[in-house]
């Protein structure tokens, strides 16, 4: 029996389940100091950032608007009407010979997919990227029961084998650099030591094909559910995706309920964004439309093919009409390319699966809004990720639906108190004219006279420790006005 | 079926939305065709459709050439000779018959068919040769399906995939794909399902995993060659 | 024509100069400019941090205050986007939305929206050169103005007056960190973004900023303090009081 290690990061917790309240600025204080990291970051965020746009403009030119508009309305059409395309998708899929099985949680998603494995008598399994079983923690639980499992996916590979965990939905070692995943190789796989990303490449290509020839199973996540016909999609670059959903005699795809679409017209809308907002490619290189598990006359492939359907919460984000939108959701990555906030803290300050602003929705949602309540809070609301998101899902107005619960359940005393005050103090014109000589007041006790405040105190520290504050000003713009007697000059 | 039963599993479904019985949804009232890009004007659609698609591939790194059916085996044979290719994987398709086969093997090349050997393909085949079933001019794409003509496996697993797409088959969007005789028509009675697995490929196999270092022929092939056929 | 003036309550106190400079720009473009003096706030903290009973509250309060015809113009974008795109859905799921509200929707502009839209006044037709001005500007584009289509609006403006350079920043779609309470809750997180912004001002080599957003002007300017780059940061009215020779603004009371 292994018991793998699990990933832990700079405040000593696992990276992706800290577990417990969670704040977001312990780990991003540190991540912040990182000179490499803060660099890496950025040049791989605002890279892929502009090459969004650039594709999109170039594809679509002045109907990049509408079109997105469009995409968020075939999602929200699919989602509110979730049990009839499911129904549907289950149907045609058992029709053409998959397997299909249903899991209400996380643990018994991977229940399901250990079970069909030990009938199956896998001893090895090779499998590609897929978010929900990052959630599930599918692969520890794989491996406890005896069954050696190797992620494919370049990135996902190398985390697997240094003991890191992605950072970015579909970029995830973006935190990595070179010489991290050459001492990996030279520790874990022998290999002579090497920082050209083209032979450790090589290396990794080489160690994984020996892997696809003898996986019993292949297991792969799914990009899209299409219900007209009962088909899974999945989009790749590597070629790993389709290694194992082909060369392996079973195939399980392990899906999260809201990929669903109803049919391949909305495929073709989605998958024509989809890439163009991750990578700004055209289409990823490989996308795979699978149906079924190999037909009888075909000359290769699984000879049985597996899905497990995933809810694991998202029947409770689907009850939410003020947050199903979130449910929209196709992992391209792009509002995290596009936020200021990720680009600074980077993806494990998060300490969850999702990270980015749809991490800041749904993982509360998922996870519960006490344990992840910084994580809506950390966002100056610039909404690029509003303008990023392909199918329109209104991130920053589902985040502010997010603070209007935590105002509700545990917001913390003084900040309440503040805002109170700082509402009564506008409700009034005399209560506005005092609290402005008050401030003006408290804030020249702060400076000691002078005009900039260099250090303050209490909540105001946050601004002051990289931020100078000037006064306001002696006399405000509604004073002066008065005086002029209600004019200008 | 393992897990949840079907019926628990719908019913939290549909309690989520708030619904107690089954419901019909009713069209979807968007036009998803705006997403469709027109060819540019031209006397000739064609033409323009293997100019449009010619562009298009080659952006995304793979390399396309045109020609006339009866100039085949003597492009592939010069091909595969200046890639320093000795064994191959034909597909079984009209386009590649017995007079290409022999044209190849009298050169020195050495042929495998459909029923290669693991360890040979993976180790031993230079290059895959296949025939696409469509290619996307949207977005540069070739179209593979699985067959009783083609192995999965046989664009995947040598390192050089070479593809023949007859001009008939461009088509102009994703969205034909589904439509009447396209390969993801399942709806016309002519059609007999779908196959399988349908593949789009747009683009040699790449990654920019470590550091953004672009890296070609990761696990699928690094380069792909494709001919037009008129 | 007769205009509201609508100043947001962190320009009325941290900037009142920005504000005033508005108003005789306003005027000289052939407004007759009025300020309600009851005004005090559009809500934007409070609807920022969940706070919607008092968010709601304080919208009504502006809108019967702004009630009426004309036009309400303000100098701040984000204030701008607050009335236009999320008032209304304050009301929406409680009670019937009040017609006041409507009202100040429908009418609400941000100044150079305002000047381009209503005034239908292109940058040269209001002036021939930078005059007392400076002539090289570098420019700051709000984040709010994206919830009402004019992100790159104002720095298009610029570019269209005669005579004058208008520097891009480096990452200038990326947040300069203010966000409201955002920046002390996260405070390392915000001066980091601050930095980012300074840096990329610095490096500019631009005399000046143009930032028409008195948050955003307050964390630019507490950083460029914070790190000894005295760079003077303008609203554009500003800018175009000065290119115009006209003054605002009283000297020794800004601060």
């Amino acid at each position: 029996m292994n018991q793998p290690e699990i990933p832990t990061s700079v405040d000593g917790k696992p990276i992706l389940f800290p577990g417990g309240k969670f704040d977001i600025r312990t780990r991003a204080e540190v991540f912040l100091q990182d000179e490499v990291l803060q660099v890496a970051v950025r040049e791989a965020t605002t890279l892929k950032d502009q090459a969004r746009r650039d594709a999109l403009e170039k594809a679509f030119g002045d109907d990049v608007a509408e079109i997105r508009k469009l995409a968020g309305a075939i999602k929200q059409h699919t989602i509110d009407h979730l049990d009839h395309y499911l129904e549907q998708w289950i149907d045609r899929a058992e029709a053409v010979g998959t397997r299909v099985h249903l899991a209400t949680t996380a643990q018994e998603a991977n229940r399901i997919v250990v079970e069909i494995a030990r009938e199956e008598g896998v001893r090895l399994c090779v499998k590609s990227k897929s978010m929900v079983t990052e959630e599930t923690q599918l692969v520890p639980q794989l491996e406890a029961a005896g069954i050696e499992t190797v992620e494919t996916d370049l990135g996902e590979f190398i985390l697997q084998i240094d003991h890191d965990a992605p950072s970015h939905i579909v970029m995830p070692m973006i935190h990595k650099d070179r010489s991290s995943v050459a001492r990996a190789f030279e520790r874990v796989l022998g290999a002579r030591y090497t920082e050209e990303p083209e032979e450790l490449t090589a290396i990794a290509r080489d160690h994984l094909r020996g892997k696809y020839r003898e996986a019993d199973l292949g297991i792969s996540g799914g990009n899209f559910l299409v219900a007209e016909s009962g088909s899974v999609v999945i989009c790749t670059n590597e070629g790993n995706g389709r290694f194992c959903t082909s060369a392996p005699k079973t195939h399980i795809a392990v899906v999260g309920i809201e990929k669903l679409i109803t049919g391949f017209d909305d495929l073709s809308v989605l998958l024509h964004l989809l890439a163009r907002s991750a990578t700004g490619q055209p289409l990823t290189c490989y996308t795979q439309i699978l149906t079924g598990p190999k037909q009888p006359q075909e000359l290769d492939g699984p000879e049985q093919m597996h899905v497990v359907l995933v809810d694991a919460g998202r029947t409770k984000i689907l009850a939410d009409p003020e947050f199903r939108s979130a449910l929209r959701c196709i992992r391209c990555g792009a509002c995290l390319n596009a936020c200021p906030v990720y680009r600074k803290v980077t993806g494990h300050a998060y300490g969850s699966v999702y990270s980015g602003p749809i991490g800041a929705v749904i993982t509360p949602l998922l996870s519960g809004i006490d344990k992840n309540s910084t994580l809506p809070e950390a966002s100056s609301l610039c909404g690029a990720c509003n303008e990023a998101c392909p199918v329109d899902i209104d991130l920053s107005g589902l985040l502010v639906g997010l603070r209007r619960k935590i105002r509700k359940q545990r917001g913390s005393w003084p900040e309440r108190m503040a805002l109170r005050l700082l509402g009564f103090a506008f409700s009034h014109t005399i209560s506005y004219r005092i609290a402005s000589k008050l401030q003006r007041f408290f804030l020249l006790c702060i400076s000691g006279g002078s005009r900039t405040i260099h250090s303050a105190p209490g909540p105001f520290a946050g601004w002051t420790r990289d931020r100078d504050l000037n006064l306001p000003a002696r006399i405000s713009f509604r004073d002066r006005w008065a005086r002029k007697g209600g004019r200008i000059r | 079926m393992k897990g949840t039963s079907r019926e628990i599993f719908l019913e939290k479904v549909r309690s989520a939305l708030g619904r107690s019985g089954r419901s019909e949804p009713g069209e979807f009232s968007g036009d998803r065709e705006i997403i469709r890009r027109p060819l540019p004007q031209s006397s000739d659609e064609m033409s323009a459709r293997i100019g449009l698609f010619t562009e298009r591939a080659t952006e995304v790194g793979m390399q396309v050439e045109l020609r006339d059916r009866k100039d085949i085996p003597e492009f592939l044979l010069g091909w595969i000779l200046e890639q320093k290719i000795s064994r191959v994987l034909l597909g079984q398709d009209p386009l590649l018959d017995s007079d290409l086969e022999k044209r190849l093997q009298s050169e020195g090349i050495d042929i495998c068919k459909n029923d290669v050997g693991l360890d040979q393909l993976y180790d031993e085949v230079d290059c895959g040769i296949t025939v696409a079933s469509a290619a996307v001019v949207a977005t540069g794409s070739l179209v593979l399906t699985s067959s009783d003509r083609e192995l999965r496996l046989a664009s995947l697993v040598p390192p050089r995939h070479l593809v023949l797409v007859p001009v008939s088959r461009l088509v102009d969007d994703l969205f034909d794909l589904s439509r009447e005789g396209g390969v993801l028509d399942s709806v016309s009675p002519a059609s007999g399902g779908i196959p399988s697995c349908v593949t789009l490929v747009t683009g040699p196999s790449k990654t920019a995993d470590i550091e953004g270092v672009l890296v070609t022929g990761v696990h699928g092939p690094g380069t792909v060659q494709i001919v037009l056929v008129e | 024509m007769r205009v509201l003036l609508f100043i947001p309550c962190l320009a009325d106190q941290f900037a009142p100069g920005a504000a005033e400079a508005t108003a005789v720009f306003l005027e000289h473009l052939g407004c007759e400019v009025i300020y309600p003096p009851d005004q005090t706030c559009c809500g934007q903290a409070h609807r920022n941090s969940g706070a919607t009973q008092t968010a709601r509250r304080l919208i009504l309060r502006m809108a019967e205050i702004f009630e009426g015809e004309e036009p309400i113009v303000t100098p701040s974008g984000s204030c701008a986007a607050m009335v236009r795109r999320h008032a209304v859905e304050l009301f929406s799921s409680t009670e019937p939305v009040p017609d006041a509200v409507r009202s100040m929707v429908s009418r609400t502009h941000e100044l150079v929206e305002f000047i381009e839209n209503e005034l239908g006044l292109a940058p040269d037709e209001i002036v021939g050169d930078p005059g007392a001005a400076p002539p090289v500007v570098a420019w700051h584009p709000t984040c709010h103005l994206r919830e009402i289509d004019r992100f790159e609006a104002s720095g298009r403006f610029l570019d269209s007056v005669p005579g004058l350079e208008v520097r891009r920043l480096r990452h200038q779609e990326q947040c300069c960190g203010f966000g409201g309470t955002f920046a002390s809750k996260f405070g390392a997180i915000s001066g980091a973004l601050a930095e980012d912004r300074c840096s990329a001002l610095v490096d500019s080599a631009a005399p000046v900023l143009i930032c028409n957003d008195t948050g955003c002007t307050m964390n630019i300017e507490g950083r460029l303090s914070r790190r000894d780059s005295p760079i003077p940061v303008l609203h554009i009215s500003e800018w175009f009081c000065q290119a115009l020779g006209l003054s605002y603004g009283e000297a020794g009371t800004d601060q």
